[in-house]
């Protein structure tokens, strides 16, 4: 005690003024200010080069690249399998229709999380390839299990993820049994597809994927199962709580999904994202 | 509390709506002189640094919030500038190190760290190079700050009201 008062009496100036800083840092984090955006892009990437240099130290050589073939292959997989599951449905509904032209194909970048925010409610990675591998704002990002997040925005080595886990990360989803499709978020504790329909026909275990409707991810890429519905007593709706496939937290090697879906479409829904990220 | 403690958040509104309201006619080349660190320093060297700190804060808060500026910006630099002033008070010579021109030397250092700090944050810009950061963002309004102190000092009353 008497230390801490010691302490407290030689260093409070300096104490209180790391105290009131980090406060103002706080708020200036939330700003979406430009130039603020500018500040956190170069920030992130020179903490980011660091990050990955001090990595790099770090021998893991020898398996490092099997390693990235092998888990390369798992996502490519798990996309494909997902993509059957899907024409599977899709080809009895659509059964009349005389062709259903594929245009897409996948080309995964793999890619190394170098640093982690620390905060529950906005949970974003960097990653260790950027604008120079070919990364743009708004591609998916993706592990073998599923869906992980966005690419938030990116400079020329290095990209910022917007994960499932962020209070600003909203998703056109679809329930893959039932077809019906709701906005996927995280609250800062669940995540959760608000607002469903009470006829909506989900059950516990359905499996949750992203909808083609979505601006940004609009391949059906895994998210999670139902875990628990909300069934208020008042009200129209539903909201329905998804446990994701992938566990955010223990993230490591992702792939981001360099899709173009459509160049105009894709073109027009990047320029809306990017206006709106001004 | 001492009241005269309190007395910089009272006079500090009529200083903000000078700032807002009358300094912008003064700008040159978009460069203004910036009183509210002119109050805030004269404080810190009058209560000390510690007193200063959370006075830059608290002053910073109000000015971003009723500027509409980032949120935190004004919070960040004054705080920050405080500190620096902070080390130039000493109990025993206060009254004269603001009659003295060190007063000026003291307004200048901080208000280049304010300048520069603030810069960074609400109009920073991936090209912007070290020497237009520290030139055109930081000198140029500290001297503006600085020479609107050292009129202030000459033509204040003689009087202590503050």
């Amino acid at each position: 005690m008497r230390l801490l008062k010691n302490i407290w009496n030689q260093f409070k100036e300096y104490l209180v003024l790391i105290f009131l800083l980090l406060i103002s840092v706080l708020f200036i984090s939330r700003s979406d200010h430009p130039s603020v955006k500018n500040l956190k892009t170069t920030t992130f990437g020179t903490f980011a080069f660091l990050t990955s240099f001090f990595a790099d130290v770090i021998p893991s050589t020898g398996l490092k690249s099997e390693n990235t073939k092998l888990r390369e292959q798992n996502a490519k997989l798990m996309l494909e399998v997902n993509k059957l599951r899907e024409y599977g449905i899709e080809n009895v509904e659509l059964k009349n229709l005389l062709s259903l032209k594929d245009t897409i194909s996948y080309q995964l970048i793999p890619a190394k999380v170098i640093a982690k925010s620390f905060s529950t409610d906005q949970t974003t990675f960097t990653l260790d390839k950027g604008n120079s591998e070919g990364i743009k704002a708004g591609m998916a990002v993706i592990t073998g299990e599923g869906l992980v997040g966005i690419v938030e925005r990116s400079s020329d080595d290095y990209s910022l993820i917007r994960t499932l886990k962020h209070l600003n990360f909203r998703v056109v989803v679809k329930d893959q049994r039932s077809r019906f499709q709701g906005i996927l978020h995280w609250t800062g504790s669940q995540l959760i597809i608000s607002n469903l329909p009470k006829t909506s026909e989900i059950k516990l275990g359905d499996r949750i994927i992203t909808s083609e409707l979505s601006s940004f991810i609009g391949q059906p890429f895994p998210i999670g199962i139902v875990k628990k519905i909300i069934n208020p007593d008042e009200g129209y709706f539903n909201n329905v709580l998804i446990k994701p496939f992938v566990e955010i937290e223990k993230v490591e090697n992702v792939f981001i999904v360099a899709l173009i879906p459509h160049k105009i479409k894709n073109s027009v829904e990047l320029n809306y994202y990017n206006s709106e990220n001004r | 509390m001492k009241f005269e403690k309190i007395l910089p958040v009272i006079y500090f509104i009529p200083v903000l709506l000078i700032q807002v309201l009358v300094v912008p006619n003064f700008e040159l080349n978009g460069i203004v002189p910036d009183l509210i660190l002119i109050l805030i320093v004269f404080y810190t060297l009058k209560f000390g640094q510690l007193y200063g700190i959370i006075l830059g804060f608290i002053l910073g808060g109000i000015t971003d919030f009723s500027t509409g500026s980032i949120l935190g910006s004004s919070m960040f630099t004054k705080t920050l500038s405080a500190f620096i002033a902070g080390y130039f008070s000493n109990d025993n010579q206060t009254s004269s190190i603001i009659k003295s021109p060190l007063f000026l030397g003291i307004i200048f250092l901080s208000s280049l760290v304010n300048a520069i700090a603030y810069s960074l944050i609400a109009n920073f810009d991936i090209s912007l190079n070290i020497f237009t950061l520290i030139f055109d963002e930081g000198l140029l309004p500290a001297v503006y700050t600085t020479t609107i102190a050292s009129i202030v000092m000459i033509f204040s009353p003689k009087r202590s009201y503050i």
